[in-house]
């Protein structure tokens, strides 16, 4: 620094001393001709207008300043000193800008994206719409192929009768989707285009703009549908030369063959390459006739192979409502096929419609009974109580779910509740008499052991069986509901250690099962019996699972789905932090305890303390932050915490035991100060400047002791208890 | 004043209660030590130390527990001191042992708890080593079967649990009740008594560690120790520890052989010859 700077450094710190603040800043402002681009200049000019009371002039100089920084490439420090702007005025929306801008350019885009959120938010309270949409799309610009948040904007535009400008987001999308061969996507967007621009056409060459009917997308895939010129080599590849048929065997088979346990229908024998692939050469390209949207050839019925086939395909791109678009088109043709509904189980519980999984489980348990699969009907019925126990959903409660299963029904069955007990009319269920009696006896017995239950009574499997019987009886999901918890409420009792005054009978309202309409009408909530409890359960038993589901469901959502999907993205972001993140965060911290940020810097500190690299260099300035904010019991706790939470190097000890002296030093407790002293000491008597400051103590006639147990006696005690915990005596 | 002060110990020297500091990296046990390790660190499943009365089988279990590094094996020590335990409490415990909370009292549950702790382990980078002390007092068969069906439980070739039995001889009875898994022993390993030189060897660790500065026990008198308790440990220990008991009463700053005498007569000691 040359000399006049320092003098005129020094006569300005004179002024400021004095309180003579414009006079400093008149000092301050001589080397602004200068440096121009020096940000510590404005820096300081900033600081001074705010011991000044001038806020907004303070404000402005520390943009200033923050812009010199990150021009002259110390982002940190930019960052910094824009944060210290918004601390002072948060009013300043471009100032959240400015600093997305500076946190992208650093590599911190889970900041950046926070940063521009709260930019975007605030322009739209200010109802400036395309302020926020500019902000918008620079988080977009961040991950320029994530296609969520565009169309998100582009929807956000349309909301707002944006037109130009949510066409011009779709078209982007557009390009992603080209790019990524999802062809049927890019239709998708044409479409809403199209409904927002009906004057819309695509550029020539594009293919989807001369598709015109959705096929599979199948991987480098140029063209949309399969045709095939017979002189192509393509052609030639798969029609052998001796028969001219397709040789089953042929590795041309492969690309539309999926990758699928379920290869049986593969099989040369199957009805796909008996019936579909025997082609003979003509003059006539070789056509797939697709029928739009459903992939189903008009001229012809599939086999089930083939819409199996078809749904594998869908699925694997996750198309899904493609998939089932296959699957119910093949239910019509196939509606007992096994393999059928095991696949639309498969697909409904991809897609998460757990009211279309519960259905399909009930008509494969049906189905299996019929074939007289008990063990497979078992493992279905298993499947099935598990979702309508965890996953009912209010749309299930409220309207009927169609358990129409192919058994007899009887409606004669009736299984009356009386008030006081649960007594099922065992005589005319058609049950065995021996699991008649044991049901009978077991729900109508007083406390029993829980093993002496489960062993001489098989409640489990009476339960089963009375699941069974209510579901063939076509009653509503609500019943179903009710008569799980009862199961699941028995199947506790069992789990039970043996509570002599419990009972385990179950008292229910007065009311009967005939009471309850068996023909699927839907019925209302309030028929449907809350059974009441025996004496020592209580009422939480019954978990009014609509209620608490209807909130979760239908509860308002604060964040737009835009907001949402920029959150998702910034989390993903969040997670991927490494050792580069680590650094920074130091880095960050050390700006902002250069601009006397301590909060900001503790932040830093503590997100940069995390990582292996800068531990013990972030836990020594988040001690220093503390004690110089006067929190010196946090400063002390903090570095006990690490000894003990953290396993520490020889080295890494010596250091946090030696910061923790110095603290308790400061807070006045000298024995302890001493102690550790004189354990660094007796390790390292070089270690810094251990030796005099014990030396201090000593002379000072402190004595060493440790009052407490200390970390390390009860580290050795835990250690202690720990390795008799690991002995045991048979 | 007692005999720790008069020969100036800080501590008994040869008191009979396993205390690893005391422990006496001989040849044999070193080598026992390397061998059951190497069976731990490589999931051998099954690995057996056997030996007599007294020869350090118990010292070597507590040993070889601190020696497990706890960041890479989930370790646990389990003494048998009743014969009759079942082999559902002999589940329970090793269940309890490796971290699991609540056993199931119903024995499928419980297996399927220990699978799902064993793999949780493994995924943890863990390996799970359970030490079994008196293991010759588990012989029934029953027990033994249920070792060899948690023996089976592997994934992808890897033992999810190791074994290491410690006991007397007798243990290779116990493991022969169940065939199939006697087979399944990969390490074995005997314990031996010392020779005289590790006796005396054994003495003079022991001594120093208890602070003592200078070798309190005559030439002679080590041989004899050799001779009354046969190079058993536990029996070195006794003999010792009664005779610096004697040397204090008739204040003899160094222990001789006939003090020796005296004091495997007293405890009824026969003597090779």
């Amino acid at each position: 620094m040359s000399f006049r700077k320092s003098s005129i450094i020094e006569k300005a710190k004179k002024l400021a001393s004095k309180g003579q603040f414009d006079k400093a800043i008149h000092e301050w402002e001589k080397m602004v001709s200068e440096s121009p681009d020096d940000g510590n200049i404005f820096n300081s000019i900033g600081d001074l207008y705010l011991k000044a009371n001038q806020k907004k002039k303070a404000t402005d100089i520390f943009v200033k300043a923050g812009e010199a920084f990150q021009s002259a490439g110390f982002e940190l420090k930019s960052i910094a000193v824009f944060k210290k702007a918004l601390k002072v005025d948060p009013s300043r929306v471009e100032i959240y800008e400015k600093l997305a801008s500076v946190n992208a350019e650093r590599g911190l885009i889970g900041n950046a994206i926070g940063d521009y959120l709260k930019a975007a938010k605030n322009y739209l309270q200010q109802d400036n719409f395309q302020a926020s949409l500019s902000v918008y799309r620079k988080i977009s610009d961040l991950d320029p192929e994530n296609t969520d948040i565009l169309v998100q904007i582009a929807e956000m535009c349309q909301k707002q009768d944006y037109r130009e400008e949510a066409i011009e987001e779709y078209k982007k999308v557009i390009a992603i989707f080209e790019a990524q061969g999802k062809t049927a996507d890019v239709e998708d967007i044409v479409e809403i285009i199209v409904d927002l621009d009906p004057s819309f056409t695509r550029e020539k060459g594009s293919p989807s703009s001369e598709a015109s009917s959705t096929e599979i997308p199948m991987p480098n895939e140029e063209e949309s549908t399969v045709i095939l010129d017979p002189e192509s080599p393509e052609y030639e590849a798969i029609v052998s030369d001796n028969e001219n048929t397709i040789d089953p065997e042929s590795p041309a088979y492969e690309p539309i063959i999926p990758d699928n346990e379920n290869t049986n229908f593969l099989e040369p024998e199957s009805e796909l390459l008996t019936d579909e692939q025997t082609i003979y050469p003509s003059e006539e390209p070789f056509q797939v006739d697709r029928e739009e949207g459903t992939g189903v050839s008009s001229s012809e019925v599939k086999s089930l192979e083939n819409y199996l086939t078809e749904a594998e395909v869908y699925c694997q791109y996750d198309l899904l409502d493609k998939a089932l678009d296959q699957l119910n088109a093949a239910s019509e043709q196939y509606p007992s096929s096994i393999e059928l509904h095991l696949k639309l189980k498969e697909v409904y519980g991809k897609q998460g419609t757990t009211e279309k999984v519960v259905e399909e489980c009930s008509i494969l348990a049906s189905l299996y009974k019929e074939m007289g699969d008990e063990t497979k009907r078992q493992a279905i019925l298993d499947e099935l109580m598990t979702l309508t126990s965890k996953e009912i959903e209010s749309d299930l409660l409220s309207e009927t779910a169609s358990l129409e299963i192919e058994a007899p029904v009887d409606v004669e069955k009736e299984l009356p509740l009386i008030h006081g007990e649960r007594d099922f009319d065992f005589a005319n269920t058609g049950r065995s008499s021996t699991s008649n009696k044991n049901s009978e006896a077991a729900l109508n017995t007083g406390p029993l052991e829980g093993e002496k239950l489960s062993e001489e009574f098989s409640i489990e499997e009476e339960e089963m069986h009375l699941l069974e019987e209510d579901l063939s009886l076509s009653a509503s999901s609500q019943e179903i509901e009710q008569l799980v918890k009862t199961d699941e409420i028995l199947q506790e009792k069992i789990k039970d250690d043996p509570i002599a005054d419990d009972s385990i009978s179950i008292d229910f309202e007065e009311t009967t099962l005939t009471s309850i309409d068996f023909e699927n009408k839907p019925v209302a909530e309030a028929d449907i019996p809350e059974p009441s409890l025996g004496e020592k359960e209580t009422k939480e038993e019954y978990v009014d699972l609509q209620s608490i589901l209807s909130e979760d469901l239908w509860q308002e959502d604060n964040e737009s789905t835009l907001e949402k999907a920029i959150r998702n993205f910034q989390d993903k972001t969040q997670k991927n932090s490494d050792t580069q993140e680590i650094e920074t965060q130091y880095e960050l911290g050390i700006a902002y305890k250069e601009m006397g940020m301590l909060p900001e810097a503790i932040v830093a500190f503590e997100l940069a303390f995390q990582g292996e690299s800068r531990f013990l260099d972030a836990m020594k300035m988040l001690v220093t932050c503390h004690s110089e904010n006067g929190s010196i019991d946090v400063a002390v706790e903090l570095i006990q915490k690490a000894m003990t939470d953290r396993p520490c190097s020889k080295e890494a000890t010596i250091t946090l035991k030696y910061e923790l002296a110095l603290l308790y030093d400061q807070q006045g407790n000298k024995e302890r100060a001493l102690f550790l002293y004189e354990e660094i000491f007796k390790v390292d008597p070089r270690f810094r400047d251990v030796s005099s400051k014990r030396s201090v103590l000593v002379e000072n006639d402190f004595e060493s002791s440790w009052d407490a147990p200390h970390d390390e006696e009860v580290s050795k005690d835990e250690i202690k208890k720990k390795k008799k915990d690991r002995v045991s005596y048979l | 004043m007692n005999y720790l002060e008069f020969y100036r110990l800080k501590e008994q020297p040869f008191s009979i209660s396993v205390d690893n500091r005391f422990f006496y990296n001989s040849d044999q046990h070193s080598e026992a030590l390397v061998r059951l390790k190497y069976a731990a660190e490589h999931r051998k499943g099954l690995a057996v130390l056997v030996g007599d009365v007294g020869t350090g089988k118990t010292t070597l279990a507590r040993r070889m527990l601190d020696e497990l590094d706890e960041n890479q094996f989930e370790s646990a020590l389990l003494v048998v001191i009743h014969a009759s335990i079942s082999s559902h409490w002999l589940l329970r415990k090793i269940a309890v042992q490796l971290g699991i909370e609540d056993p199931s009292d119903e024995k499928s549950s419980l297996l399927s708890q220990l699978y799902d702790r064993l793999v949780e382990i493994r995924d943890s980078g863990k390996k799970a080593v359970v030490l079994i002390d008196e293991a010759q007092m588990l012989h029934h068969k029953e027990t033994m079967e249920e070792f060899r069906g948690m023996l089976n439980i592997e994934i992808e070739g890897e033992k999810l649990i190791t074994f290491v039995f410690f006991g007397l001889m007798s243990l290779d009875d116990t493991l022969a009740l169940d065939k199939p898994l006697q087979q399944r022993v990969a390490v074995r390993y005997q314990l031996r008594s010392f020779s005289e030189k590790a006796t005396q060897a054994y003495i003079k660790c022991r001594l120093e560690i208890a602070g003592a500065k200078k070798q309190l026990f005559a030439d002679g008198s080590i041989a004899a120790i050799h001779k009354y308790s046969e190079g058993l440990p536990r029996l070195i220990n006794t003999i010792c520890d009664n005779a610096l008991l004697e040397g204090f009463l008739v204040k003899k700053e160094t222990i001789d052989e006939k003090m020796i005498q005296e004091v495997a007569s007293d405890l009824k000691l026969s003597t090779a010859d």
